[in-house]
């Protein structure tokens, strides 16, 4: 049985991942092309987005380490 | 289009990996709407089928409709545990590939649900190429189970060749316009061109088109029959290309048609001339395109089938009379053999009935060796209107009657007795056991004694008998008792 403290873990986790998933897919198939050609500028906002998905990725899991 | 790193090999996978293993029908079971679509696309834009369930219920529904290669489940499904649905899942079908996604900060879940049978798990956020990699593994792992069940299917078959159920098929031939045709299929076998095979009833063309399947470079993929004329114009079409549930009335849930079944394999459409005009176009885009869209359903899928077709009818004629479009005639006509009747190959009749006469007595567990000279005769000399399937059927026929180690005239069906234009049912002589036939030496008076046994012994009643003889009932009783058979 996982502690109340580890359960509170486990749903912010969820709550903070999930939407993440569905930004990164959509952003990294958009900028793979598979759904349709890219401009330049349409290109360089989903490099954009796509770094800070990393960076939101990035900050979400050192705040559930620090925990 | 992005090309990702085989899981296990760790190098790019062959580019007809796909191709060699088909599209695969996934489940996407997620509660996040924007997951669920983006899965979907990822999965789609690799080629496959996906479908989305948002909870475990309509999961649960979808999966008691549906067959389905790979799922992939949220561990999380709003209030429902997605490790209790995999539970559940699994104890239905122990075969079932689930992908377990996964935004615990534990990694406990995943080796949990590993443990409990899930094939594999993704942590969140997880990317398309993380996707692609699972489905490569997915489409290993199905081809290692394809192995297994063709293994499974082999051995039923040997078991079944074993008990002897089915006559043996002869590919070969002496006649030499069969010869011609097997020729002409066996250089067609490994190509993708389509082939028509026409011939009459029961002269084999099933049997053919399952030899060419056999014989070709898609033997491992499915080999999947049609029968036109068995079924509706409406039930045909969905038998073809399926449908999505309320296309029509009785549709009461979404299915994949036979064309699906066949995708990557061999698609045989029997008796062809009777396939309705209103299908003829959608086939024609099939083969042409390689398109097609399921009953009820605007989503334009794709099918990579061979096709071949077989009809006794004479399709150009069907053509100049319009039942048949003159494009598709063409499309399904660019190999095309004819198999000749039965009468008309001389040089292998007596082979395969020789063929028959041995299978069927190691069947029944009997001891006969052969045909007397007059069954051989009789044999020889009848026509065969229904071809293979007349005689296969007369010979289990005259097994069972078989009283010695010959097969005797009067042991096969009485039809195959009867004089026919090419020729006597005997070559002279009596009969080997008394019985008196046409043709032979007997009296018209014993002919028509032997004649009359024949009918009553067939019927339940000396009235049917009399209908059938073309007399009265009281003409019946007065021949019977002058011909001492009262």
């Amino acid at each position: 049985m996982p502690s109340p403290n580890n359960r509170q873990l486990d749903i912010d986790s969820h709550a903070l991942r999930s939407p993440l998933t569905g930004m990164q897919m959509a952003v990294h198939l958009l900028l793979e092309e598979k759904l349709g050609d890219l401009n330049e500028t349409q290109r360089e906002l989903l490099e954009s987005a796509k770094t800070d998905c990393d960076r939101l990725l990035k900050a979400i899991n050192d705040l559930l380490e620090d925990r | 289009m992005a090309r990702c790193l085989d899981p296990d090999s760790g190098r790019f996978p062959d580019v007809f990996t796909f191709f060699l293993s088909g599209p695969m029908d996934i489940l996407i079971i997620d509660d996040e709407s924007s997951i669920r679509n983006a899965t979907r696309m990822a999965v789609e834009a690799e080629g496959h089928y996906a479908e989305c369930a948002s909870d475990a219920q309509s999961a649960r529904m979808r999966l008691k409709e549906e067959t389905f290669d790979l799922l992939f489940l949220d561990r999380k499904l709003g209030e429902d545990d997605g490790i209790e649905l995999l539970k559940e899942i699994l104890e239905k079908n122990p075969n079932q590939l689930v992908v377990i996604f996964t935004a615990y900060a534990s990694i406990e879940t995943a080796v949990r649900a590993t443990q409990l049978g899930a094939f594999d798990y993704l942590s969140k956020p997880f990317t398309p190429d993380q996707i692609r990699g699972i489905l490569l593994k997915a489409q290993k792992e199905q081809k290692t189970q394809t192995k297994i069940k063709k293994l499974e299917s082999t051995v039923t078959e040997l078991k079944t060749e074993v008990s002897k159920s089915a006559p043996p098929v002869r590919s070969q031939s002496s006649d030499p316009m069969m010869q011609g045709a097997l020729d002409t299929l066996s250089r067609a076998a490994s190509t993708p061109a389509s082939i028509l095979i026409l011939g009459e009833s029961g002269t084999g063309k099933s049997v053919i088109a399952r030899t060419i399947h056999q014989n070709s470079h898609l033997k491992d993929k499915p080999f999947i029959t049609v029968s036109c004329p068995s079924l509706s114009r409406e039930l045909l079409e969905s038998e073809l290309f399926g449908h999505v549930k309320g296309a029509f009335t009785g549709a009461v849930k979404d299915t994949w048609g036979k064309v699906h079944a066949a995708d990557g394999g061999t698609l045989f459409l029997d008796e062809i001339g009777e396939l309705p005009l209103e299908i003829q176009p959608k086939l024609l885009r099939l083969l042409q395109e390689r398109e097609y869209e399921r009953l009820g359903e605007n989503k334009t899928r794709q099918s990579n089938v061979r096709i071949i077709t077989a009809t006794n009818r004479d399709l150009k004629q069907c053509v100049a009379d319009g039942t048949f479009r003159e494009d598709l005639y063409y499309r399904v006509n660019v190999i095309s053999v004819e198999l000749p009747p039965l009468r008309a190959r001389t040089s292998d009749l007596f082979e395969f009935a020789t063929d028959y006469l041995q299978h069927f007595s190691r069947q029944i567990g009997r001891n006969i060796k052969g045909f007397s000279d007059k069954a051989r005769d009789v044999v020889m000399n009848h026509r065969w209107p229904g071809n293979l399937r007349e005689l296969r059927n007369s010979i289990e026929r005259a097994t069972i009657m078989a009283q010695g180690e010959e097969i005797q005239p009067t042991d096969l069906p009485t039809a195959t007795q009867v004089i026919s234009p090419a020729g006597s049912s005997f070559g002279g002589g009596g009969s080997d056991d008394g019985a008196c036939l046409p043709g032979a030496d007997c009296s018209i008076e014993e002919l028509e004694a032997e004649h009359i046994k024949r009918v009553i012994s067939r019927v339940n009643s000396l009235q049917e008998a009399a209908q059938i003889l073309g007399i009265d009932k009281a003409t019946l009783y007065r021949k019977r008792k002058k011909l001492e058979m009262a």
